[in-house]
């Protein structure tokens, strides 16, 4: 078995004057569900492209497995897509539709039946297969995709945010079930998502894009725990980690983070705030502080709803906070790693 | 209340225009089924109390019009299929193809829609005679086997696909013949649908070009066919009428048996944008 099961070495991707990717290396392990996060128009779409061979790096080196895949044809990749609006023809019935990736490689009648049954009940569509697209509903169309992806049981998954046309509920369940295929079938999975909630909840691993620029890599616990950056600290986590100038051990020129649950409603607490905004979620309620001192700061207070008393708009309040704070350089943005 | 007052103003406006339109059709109906006399007596008859029939038998045997519908047929048919399939491939690579000069051949194409028929006859005509094709098929059909509009029409068509469907289908490994047979025409069938019309209609209703590039009874078709029926005397209105309603049969039955076809490729980009 390859040592990775898809790598791209210093990929670049210019549109003209736009660069969509900026030397991009990634390494993804066989097996592995890799999370493609970041915001809108970050260059997610254009990765998986290059990896599924639909675009060409302007630059660069992918491999799939120990193979590199620059001159190879898409369909010769052995990488399935699933699009973000699904791409289901509308034409076809579920059958149809599931069985065209196998007709494409002349899989003998009977073969193809079996394969089609089979994905067909992992993912609760028998009574649908002679439905057309148009008569399901999102989340049916949604496993429709899925099952052209798997039945041809290729050995690299790309999917670009399947689960982004969905209702909330759904999008759950799916991410559940999804997540549920792949331990099944253990096939390497490069998933996109502008969701942290999504990446967090269902990667192995997760890279932060911004720009077309990688800001880092790591496990979900990595980039929560330790961010690379202060984007990466604001991007993950709802309510997103409070910034807020400060300095470490006297020096001055810091952004000093700190995690909305490390902050704390307190009588007796050092920080005076005014309430702007109070979010209540049911389980937990997102308080918005306007610091008495500096009238910019806003900070986020993740308050739990075993909190009786939760403070109304414009009232006075006192804040504590306890570790882990997190320092960043006012001008890299970096995070300095500080030795305790 | 107000909607159904305006939806009955549009029906009366409608039905006058729908009026307007169809009685010529229907005095020359009742012409054809008058005598010479009849139909100069004034006032005119609007009501044919004693249809005569056989002006149509007249019609059909005086004018040779089975040879020239035949003609017609082979034309418009041949003609029909050559544009539907010039212009399936050349819409295809416009929509979907990335080449050289692209942007520029399909201005060129488009181009090609602003230029008069008027223009182009003499020039085409040389070709024709240089060609040695005077008074052949490929006269009539060649000329007219590539179209503009038609090119147009069904890029314009085919561009509304998704892109992730061909995606798929490059990713599912199917060639561009096969994504073309498989998803575009299916998903295209009633703009091709109302082109295949529009050019059979069009080649129908030829007049200028098949007089032009033809001398034998052989290779006329019917339009100029029925320049024979002038020969009659000035009271055999009723048999001109006659020929004229037997050209124009075919006409009106594509039209009657695929006007929801026609209806829907015309108005498939309005409901789709
Ligand atoms: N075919 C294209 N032509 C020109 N620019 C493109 C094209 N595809 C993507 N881009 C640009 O590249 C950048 C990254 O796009 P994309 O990969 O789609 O982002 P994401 O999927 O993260 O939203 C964007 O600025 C986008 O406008
Ligand atoms: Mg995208």
């Amino acid at each position: 078995m390859a040592s990775t099961a898809i790598s791209l070495e210093s990929v670049n991707k210019r549109y003209g004057s736009t660069v969509a990717l900026d030397s991009l290396n990634l390494q993804v392990e066989p097996g592995e569900f890799f999370v493609l996060l970041g915001p809108s128009g970050c260059g997610k779409t254009t990765a998986l492209r290059i990896v599924a061979g639909l675009e060409t790096p302007t630059t660069g080196t992918v491999r799939i497995g120990d193979r590199v895949v620059n001159d190879i044809e898409p369909k010769d990749r052995d990488v399935a897509m699933v699009f973000q609006n699904y791409a289901l023809y509308p034409h076809l019935t579920v059958r149809r539709n599931i069985e065209f990736p196998l007709r494409a490689r002349r899989v003998s009648s009977h073969e193809r039946e079996r394969r089609v049954m089979e994905v067909a009940e992992s993912l609760q569509l028998e009574d649908q297969l002679n439905r057309k697209p148009g008569q399901l509903s999102g989340g049916q169309r949604q496993r429709v995709a899925l099952a052209r992806a798997i039945v041809r049981e290729p050995n690299v998954f790309v999917m670009d945010e399947p689960l982004s046309n969905l209702d909330a509920r759904l999008r759950v369940e799916m991410r559940a079930e999804l997540i549920d295929l792949h331990l099944k079938n253990g096939t390497t999975v490069l998933y996109v998502t502008h969701d942290q909630v999504e990446a967090m909840t269902m990667g192995d691993r997760i890279a932060i894009l911004k720009d077309g620029v990688l800001q880092q890599v790591g496990t979900p616990k990595d980039v929560y725990d330790r961010p690379a950056n202060t984007f990466v600290a604001g991007f993950i986590g709802n309510p997103p980690m409070n910034l807020m100038p400060g300095e470490l051990l006297g020096e001055p020129g810091m952004i000093v983070g700190i995690r909305p649950e490390n902050v704390f409603l307190d009588d007796n607490g050092s920080i005076e705030t005014r309430v702007t905004l109070v979010e209540s979620l049911g389980h937990e309620h997102h308080v918005a502080c306007r610091l008495n001192y500096d009238n910019e700061t806003i900070v986020f207070v993740r308050v739990p709803s075993t909190v009786s008393q939760v403070p109304g708009i414009g009232e006075s309040i006192r804040l504590s906070i306890t570790e882990p704070l997190y320092h960043f350089d006012s001008v890299t943005l970096e995070r300095k790693a500080i030795k305790t | 209340m107000r909607t159904s007052v305006r939806t009955a103003l549009r029906y009366v406006f409608l039905i006058i225009i729908a009026l307007v339109v169809l009685f010529p059709i229907y005095i020359a109906v009742v012409n054809s089924l008058l005598s010479g006399q009849q139909i100069a007596h004034r006032p005119p008859t609007l009501f044919p109390l004693h249809p005569l029939w056989n002006s149509f038998s007249l019609a059909w045997s005086f004018g040779h019009l089975g040879t020239y519908l035949r003609t017609s047929v082979i034309v418009s048919v041949l003609t029909t299929l050559a544009a539907l399939t010039t212009s399936v491939l050349a819409a295809y690579a416009f929509a979907f193809l990335e080449f050289p000069l692209k942007r520029i051949m399909f201005s060129l194409c488009l181009a090609t829609l602003m230029v008069p028929a008027e223009v182009t006859i003499i020039p085409n005509f040389r070709t024709i005679q240089i060609l040695g094709w005077y008074n052949t098929y490929p006269a009539l059909i060649i000329p007219f086997a590539a179209s503009g509009i038609g090119i147009f029409l069904l890029r314009q068509s085919f561009r509304q696909l998704p892109r992730e469907l061909h995606d798929a289908a490059v990713l599912d490994g199917y060639g561009h013949w096969r994504f073309l047979v498989r998803v575009v025409l299916p998903l295209n069938r009633a703009m091709i649908g109302a082109f295949a019309i529009f050019a059979f209609l069009s080649s129908w209703n030829q007049y200028l070009w098949p007089l032009l590039v033809t001398n034998s009874d052989s290779h006329r078709t019917v339009q100029v066919g029925l320049r024979q029926l002038e020969g009659l005397n000035p009271d055999q209105q009723n048999i001109v009428l006659a020929g004229t309603i037997l050209a124009a049969l075919p006409i009106f039955l594509i039209l009657f048996i695929f006007q929801r076809q026609l209806v829907r490729g015309l108005t498939a980009g309005a409901v789709k944008g």
